[in-house]
C-alpha cells in the first residue's frame, strides 16, 4: 500500500521507507549524454521489457509519459515521491517516463540520472520490505535487458556514488522530541560520523520542514545490500529509542505546556480557513507528537500522513485544476486539511 | 577507550557494522576517523552541500553538487584520456562528477581506484552479483564463436586450404549480421 495510508512499524516516529535501486543498460551512453534519439530509444525497449505481455503487470503499473504531463502535475507527484524532484523539475522532451504501480509502492523512473530507477516505498519501518520489492523488480529487468555491470564495480550508474550496490536505502523520520530539546543538531551530527546522509523532507537540496529528515546510507561499494540495510535499521532503532525518551521526558516535565501546543496546533488545523505549507506541515508535526503520546486517541498515524502527501502546492493545484495565487492555494489548502481532518472526529 | 588504528588518543567514534552477516564494532579517533573517511558527509542537515573531500581537492568551476568533488591527481596523470564508446574525457568526469557511458568505467580503470576509495572508502563492489539477461549471454557465446571461427579462418589461409577458408568467412559474415540485428548499439 502507500506508503501515506498504510500504517508500518514503528510510525510513531519513522514515517515511510524507501529503497532505490540504479540500473543502466550498457549500450547506450548514460542520460546526461544521450540525444534523444537514444532515450527515446532506450526508454522504449525499458518500457517493453518490464511490460512485455504480461497482463497483470500491465493491469498493476500505469506507464506515464512525464513529457506530456504539465509541470505542476510533476511536481504533484513528486510531493507524493513517487517520482524524484530532479525528474519533475528535468525539461520535456528528453522521454522521462515513469512506471508506478496502482497502489503507489513501487515506481521505476526513466532516463533520470541513471536510464533505471527502481523505487519502492512502505510504510514505518521497513527497509526489508521495499528492499525485496525493488529487487523483484529488478530481476525482471535485468533478465530481459543488458544491464551495465561489472567485475569489479557491480552495477555501474552515471554517478560513483552510486556505483556497486547501485542502492540507497532511506527513511523518512520524524524528530520532533529530539528537536524541542535541542538535539537535532548533535544527532544529525552523529549521524553523518558514522557514515549516514541526512536531508530534509524532499531529498536532495531541500530543507527540514516540520521536523522530517530523510536518512539513508551513504556508501554504496564495498557492503551488501543486506548488510546496508542492518547498518541502517539497527542505528534508526537507537535513533526511535532516543526520540522515544525525549518525547516521554518532555510531557513527563511540563504535560500541561505540552497538551496545550498540541491542543492548539490541532484546533488550528481543524479551523483555519488560509494555510501556507509551511504552517501545516509544522502543525502537523505538532498534532503527529500529540498522537504519539496519546494526546488524540481518535486519530491515527495515516490520517496526518496522508495530509502530508496532499498539501503541497503542486497538489494543491493540480486538485483545484487551473492556476492559482498563493493566497488560492492557502485557502484551498486549509479546506483540504480542515475535510480530512473532521471525520476522525476527534 | 584508545582508537584501535592509532593506540595513542581517545576513540570519539564508534561504530558497528555488519558484513557477511558478522558484526563487528570498531572504536577510532578523529583524527584516525577523518582518514579512514568516516565521518565525511556529502550533506549537512540542513540540506545545503558539504564537500565530501574535503577542501583544496577540487579547483573551481566545479559543476559536482551533490556527490562532491574528484580529487586532483599528479601532473603525470594523463587526464585528457578519453573514454572509445561516447567520447567522455576523464577531465570532464572529474569536473561534473559523472561518467558518460558503461564504458568508461573501463577506459578509466587505472585511474579509478583513488576516485573510489576517496568518495565510496572503497574499490570493489562486495553486494549482489548480476546474472546476465539472456541476451548477453547470447551475445557472449557469439563472441567466443566469432573469435574461434577467426581462428580456424587465420589457420586455414595459412593451410591455404581456400574452401575452408571461404566457408568460415560465410559463417562468420552471418553471425556478424545476425549479432547486429537485435542490437542496435551494433558491436562492441
Amino acid at each position: 500500500m502507500a506508503w501515506y495510508i498504510d500504517q508500518g512499524p514503528d510510525s510513531d516516529v519513522m514515517i515511510s521507507s524507501r529503497v532505490r535501486l540504479a540500473r543502466n543498460l550498457e549500450q547506450y551512453a548514460f542520460p546526461h549524454r544521450m540525444d534523444a534519439q537514444t532515450a527515446r530509444q532506450a526508454a522504449d525497449e525499458i518500457v517493453k521489457a518490464f511490460f512485455q505481455d504480461d497482463a497483470e503487470r500491465k493491469r498493476h503499473y500505469l506507464l506515464v509519459d512525464l513529457d506530456s504531463l504539465s509541470f505542476e502535475d510533476r511536481l504533484a507527484l513528486a510531493e507524493k515521491r513517487l517520482i524524484s524532484e530532479d525528474l519533475a523539475k528535468a525539461g520535456d522532451g528528453s522521454f522521462h517516463r515513469a512506471m508506478i504501480s496502482r497502489d503507489e509502492s513501487v515506481s521505476i523512473m526513466i532516463n533520470e540520472e541513471d536510464h533505471i530507477r527502481i523505487q519502492s516505498m512502505q510504510a514505518g519501518l521497513n527497509l526489508e520490505q521495499a528492499y525485496d520489492a525493488a529487487k523483484q523488480v529488478a530481476a525482471i529487468l535485468e533478465r530481459e535487458l543488458p544491464v551495465a555491470s561489472h567485475d569489479k564495480y557491480g552495477y555501474l550508474t552515471a554517478c560513483p556514488t552510486n556505483t556497486g550496490t547501485g542502492m540507497r536505502a532511506s527513511v523518512m523520520a520524524h524528530l520532533p522530541g529530539l528537536a524541542m530539546a535541542g538535539r537535532i543538531k548533535d544527532t544529525v551530527d552523529g549521524l553523518i560520523k558514522l557514515g549516514f546522509a541526512v536531508r530534509g523532507h524532499y531529498g536532495e537540496h531541500s530543507k527540514s520542514q516540520g521536523n522530517l529528515f530523510q536518512i539513508s546510507n551513504q556508501l554504496t561499494l564495498g557492503i551488501s545490500e543486506e548488510d546496508l540495510i542492518n547498518d541502517l535499521k539497527r542505528m534508526l532503532q537507537q535513533l526511535i529509542e532516543q526520540e522515544r525518551g525525549v518525547r516521554r521526558e518532555l510531557y513527563r516535565r511540563q504535560p500541561l505546556l505540552l497538551e496545550d501546543r498540541v491542543m492548539r496546533a490541532f484546533a488550528t488545523l481543524k479551523s483555519a480557513r488560509l494555510m501556507t505549507h509551511e504552517e501545516a506541515t509544522e502543525l502537523l508535526s505538532t498534532v503527529r507528537l500529540g498522537m504519539a503520546l496519546g494526546l488524540l486517541p481518535n486519530l491515527q498515524p495515516a490520517d496526518v500522513n496522508r495530509i502530508y502527501a496532499l498539501i503541497g502546492p503542486a497538489s494543491i493545484q493540480k486538485a483545484h485544476g487551473q492556476a492559482m495565487s498563493p493566497a488560492e492555494r492557502d485557502s484551498a489548502r486549509a479546506t483540504v486539511v480542515r475535510d480530512l481532518l473532521e471525520p476522525s472526529g476527534a | 577507550m584508545l582508537c584501535e588504528r592509532c593506540q595513542q588518543q581517545e576513540a570519539t567514534i564508534h561504530l558497528t557494522q555488519t558484513r557477511q552477516g558478522e558484526m563487528t564494532e570498531h572504536h577510532f579517533c578523529d583524527s584516525c576517523a577523518r582518514e579512514l573517511g568516516i565521518g565525511h558527509s556529502i550533506t549537512d542537515y540542513f540540506g545545503t552541500i558539504g564537500n565530501l573531500f574535503g577542501s583544496g581537492l577540487l579547483g573551481g568551476g566545479s559543476a559536482f553538487n551533490h556527490t562532491g568533488g574528484i580529487p586532483a591527481f599528479g601532473a603525470a596523470v594523463p587526464r585528457n584520456i578519453a573514454c572509445p564508446k561516447c567520447g567522455q574525457t576523464f577531465e570532464k568526469f572529474r569536473h561534473t562528477g559523472l561518467f558518460g557511458c558503461s564504458q568508461c568505467y573501463t577506459a578509466f580503470a587505472d585511474l579509478l581506484d583513488p576516485v573510489f576509495r576517496r568518495v565510496q572508502g572503497n574499490t570493489r563492489h562486495l553486494g549482489r552479483k548480476h546474472a546476465p539477461s539472456e541476451a548477453q549471454l547470447q551475445a557472449e557465446r557469439l563472441t567466443a564463436r566469432l573469435n574461434e571461427l577467426k581462428q580456424s579462418l587465420q589457420l586455414a589461409v595459412a593451410e591455404e586450404d581456400y574452401e575452408q577458408a571461404a566457408r568460415l568467412r560465410d559463417e562468420i559474415r552471418q553471425i556478424k549480421q545476425a549479432g547486429t540485428q537485435p542490437d542496435e548499439g551494433g558491436e562492441t
